[in-house]
C-alpha cells in the first residue's frame, strides 16, 4: 500500500516537473499576449486621455507647442466656449439639443413599435404572421446597396426631407434586431398571465400595457440602451435627411474642419468631442454588462 | 304555444333590455384581430412602404438617366456599360500605379476590406478572445476597453485616430516616419488606404472579441478538460477544440467581413474626406446621394445593384462552403 502511494507520488512529481517546464513556456506565451493586450488597450484609451488633458489648455498654449505636457495654466473655458460656437448658424448647444431630442424620441419610438410588432407576432396566430417574420429576417440578412439615393427621393416624395420628423420616420422602422430580441423575450413569457388577466376582465390592450410590457422590462431596457447609443452616434441618417439641423455626431465633423488645422483651436475641438462622448460613456459605464450581453445576442451592429 | 313563446320572448326582452346590443358584441377572435390590426398597422405600413418604394425606385433608377432637375428617362443598360467602360478604359489615374485607374482602385479598396477583416482582424480576434478566456489577468477590463470603439461616435474615433498621425500634434508621426512612410499619410494612395485599413483593424477588434468570447464561453467545460488531459498546448487547444466549436460564429464574422465590401464608407470618408483615392463602392454611392443631384442617383443605383448581384451570391457560396466543415458542431 505504502509503496504504491510512493510510486504514485513519484510519478506525480515527475509529471509535475515535466508539466512545470511546459507551464513556464505556457506562461511566457500568456504574458506576451498580456503585453500585447496592454499595448492595444493603451492605444484605445490614450488618444481620449490625451484629448481630455489638452481640453484644459488654452488654444494659445496648445498651439505654442505644449502638446504632451501638463497644462501650465488650467483653462476650463473651452467647454463653455465651444457650446456657443456657431457652425453654419448653429451653436453646439442646438446640436446637443437636437441629439437629445432625436435620441430620446427615436429610441422610444423604435423600441415601443418593435415591442408592439414582436408581441403580436409572438403571441397571436393570424394569416401573414410567418410572412412578416420571414421578411424581417430577409431584409436583415440580404444586403442591398445603392438604395441611399432612393431613400432621398422617397423622403422628398413624402415631403419629409430635411426634417427631424423625416429622420424619426426612418428610425421608426422596427423590424430589426430589437424586434427579434423582443420576439424571443415575449416567446418566453407564458400566455397564462394574459389568460388570467382576461378572466379578470382585462382587454388585450390593457394586458399588453399593464402586464406584458412590464414583464419584458429587462429586454426592453437593454434594447433601449443599445438603440440610444446607435442613434446618438448615428452619422448618416441625420447628415442626409436633416442637413440644416445638425446633431452633435454630424456637427463634430464640421467643428473639426473649422477649428482644426494650423490656424484653429484644437483644445476646443477636443472639448466638443468629449461632450459628445460623455453621455454614451456614462451609459456604457453603468450598463456595460447589459450592453456586452446584448451585443452577443446581436443587438449592436459594428 | 305560439303565444306562450311570444310572451316568453316579450318577457325576456323586458328582463334583458341589452339583448339586442349583445348581437353586436364582438367575438374574442374578432377582438384579437382588431388588436393585432391596430398594433401592426404602423410597423407593417412603414416597412412595406419604405421597403417597396426604396427598392423599386432603386431598381428603376438603375435603368434610367436623369437631368439635374430630376427628369428621368429610360436608358436600358447604359449605366451598366458605363461602369464597365470606366473600370477598364478610364484614363483618369491619380493613384500613381500604372495598372490602376480611379475607378478600378475603388473596387480594389472595397475588396481589400474583406481581405483585411477576414485574414487579419478575424484571426487576431480569435487569438485575443481565446487568451482572454484562459484566466488572463484583468480579462474583463480588457474586454470592456476593447469594446469601447463600438460606443464612441465614429467622428470622434476617426479624429482620435487621425490626430495621432498628424505631422504637428501626432505622437505616432515620428514612428511612421521611422517606418519609412512619407508625409501626409492620409493623402496619397496606397498609404492612405493602408491607414484606413489600419483604422478598421484597430477599431473593429472589440466587436469580434465580444461575439467570439460569447461563443468560447458556451463551449462545454469537459472539452477543455479532455484537452488538458491530453496535455495539449494553447495553440493545439485553440485549433483542435476552440475553433471547431466556435465555427458558426466564425462563419458569421466572415460573412460580416464580406459584406463590408458593399457597406463600408464612413471610415474612409471621415479619415480622408475621400482624398487619397480611398473611395469604396458604397462611399461612391454615399457621395452621389450627398450631392442631392438626381443626375448622379441613377449611376449610383446601377453600381449598387451590380455590386449586390455579383457579390451577394459569393457571400452565400462562401457561407455554405464554410458550413460544410465542422457540420455537427454548434454551441
Amino acid at each position: 500500500m505504502w509503496t504504491t502511494d510512493m510510486e504514485d507520488l513519484a510519478r506525480a512529481y515527475q509529471g509535475k516537473r515535466r508539466s512545470g517546464s511546459k507551464h513556464l513556456s505556457f506562461s511566457i506565451q500568456k504574458w506576451v499576449i498580456f503585453a500585447i493586450f496592454v499595448v492595444y488597450a493603451v492605444s484605445l484609451l490614450f488618444p481620449f486621455l490625451w484629448m481630455l488633458l489638452n481640453s484644459f489648455k488654452s488654444g494659445e498654449e496648445f498651439m505654442a507647442g505644449n502638446i504632451f505636457g501638463w497644462p501650465k495654466q488650467f483653462y476650463g473655458l473651452n467647454f463653455s466656449e465651444v457650446m456657443t460656437y456657431e457652425v453654419e448658424g448653429q451653436t453646439v448647444w442646438s446640436m446637443l439639443i437636437n441629439s437629445i431630442i432625436l435620441t430620446l424620441a427615436g429610441t422610444l419610438l423604435n423600441v415601443f413599435l418593435s415591442a408592439c410588432a414582436a408581441y403580436c407576432i409572438s403571441k397571436f396566430k393570424f394569416i401573414g404572421r410567418k410572412l412578416i417574420y420571414a421578411m424581417a429576417i430577409f431584409t436583415m440578412v440580404v444586403p442591398i446597396v445603392g438604395t441611399l439615393p432612393s431613400e432621398v427621393v422617397m423622403m422628398e416624395t413624402f415631403h419629409l426631407e430635411d426634417s427631424m420628423l423625416g429622420v424619426l420616420f426612418l428610425y421608426s422602422g422596427c423590424f430589426g434586431f430589437n424586434f427579434l430580441l423582443l420576439y424571443s423575450s415575449f416567446n418566453s413569457i407564458s400566455w397564462s398571465y394574459a389568460e388570467a388577466a382576461a378572466i379578470d376582465g382585462a382587454g388585450r390592450f390593457k394586458t399588453f400595457f399593464t402586464i406584458m410590457l412590464p414583464m419584458a422590462k429587462g429586454p426592453l431596457i437593454a434594447c433601449a440602451i443599445l438603440q440610444a447609443i446607435v442613434y446618438w452616434n448615428d452619422y448618416t441618417t441625420p447628415f442626409l435627411f436633416m442637413p440644416s439641423q445638425m446633431t452633435l455626431a454630424v456637427g463634430l465633423q464640421r467643428l473639426q474642419e473649422e477649428l482644426g488645422g494650423s490656424s484653429g483651436n484644437y483644445p476646443m475641438v477636443f472639448a466638443s468631442m468629449l461632450i459628445a462622448l460623455l453621455p454614451v460613456l456614462l451609459l456604457y459605464i453603468i450598463f456595460q454588462k447589459k450592453i456586452i450581453e446584448n451585443t452577443n445576442a446581436g443587438g449592436l451592429k459594428g | 304555444m305560439e303565444s306562450i313563446e311570444a310572451l316568453n320572448q316579450n318577457q325576456l326582452a323586458d328582463i334583458e333590455p341589452e339583448t339586442p346590443k349583445k348581437k353586436h358584441r364582438l367575438s374574442a377572435r374578432t377582438k384579437d384581430y382588431i388588436f393585432v390590426g391596430v398594433m401592426l398597422l404602423y410597423p407593417v405600413l412603414q416597412f412595406v412602404i419604405t421597403w417597396a418604394f426604396v427598392n423599386i425606385n432603386a431598381l428603376t433608377h438603375a435603368f434610367q438617366v436623369a437631368d439635374i432637375h430630376g427628369n428621368y428617362s429610360w436608358c436600358g443598360f447604359d449605366q451598366f456599360t458605363a461602369i464597365f467602360d470606366n473600370l477598364f478604359h478610364s484614363t483618369l489615374n491619380t493613384t500613381g500605379v500604372s495598372w490602376l485607374n480611379n475607378t478600378s482602385v475603388i473596387l480594389l479598396n472595397s475588396l481589400g476590406f474583406a481581405v483585411i477583416t477576414i485574414f487579419i482582424s478575424l484571426p487576431l480576434s480569435i487569438i485575443f478572445s481565446y487568451f482572454l478566456s484562459k484566466n488572463m489577468p484583468a480579462a474583463n477590463v480588457f474586454r470592456v476597453i476593447f469594446f469601447l470603439p463600438n460606443i464612441i461616435p465614429i467622428v470622434a474615433l476617426a479624429f482620435a485616430f487621425s490626430i495621432s498621425f498628424d505631422s504637428t500634434y501626432g505622437y505616432l508621426y515620428d514612428f511612421m516616419r521611422w517606418l519609412g512612410l512619407k508625409d501626409n499619410f492620409f493623402a496619397v494612395w496606397p498609404t492612405s488606404q493602408l491607414m484606413v485599413y489600419l483604422y478598421c483593424i484597430w477599431a473593429g477588434l472589440g466587436y469580434n472579441i465580444i461575439l467570439l468570447s460569447g461563443a468560447i464561453g458556451r463551449i462545454p467545460k469537459e472539452l477543455f478538460e479532455s484537452a488538458k488531459i491530453d496535455a495539449a498546448g494553447y495553440w493545439k487547444e485553440l485549433f483542435n477544440v476552440v475553433i471547431p466549436c466556435i465555427w458558426p460564429t466564425i462563419i458569421t464574422l466572415v460573412v460580416l467581413g464580406m459584406t463590408n465590401v458593399l457597406t463600408l464608407y464612413l471610415q474612409p470618408y471621415l479619415l480622408t474626406a475621400g482624398e487619397g483615392n480611398t473611395y469604396t463602392i458604397s462611399l461612391d454611392i454615399f457621395m452621389a446621394t450627398a450631392s442631392y443631384s438626381p443626375s448622379q442617383y441613377c449611376a449610383a443605383a446601377a453600381k449598387g445593384l451590380l455590386a449586390s448581384l455579383l457579390w451577394a451570391p459569393l457571400i452565400l457560396l462562401v457561407r455554405s462552403l464554410m458550413s460544410k466543415k465542422y457540420e455537427d458542431v454548434d454551441y
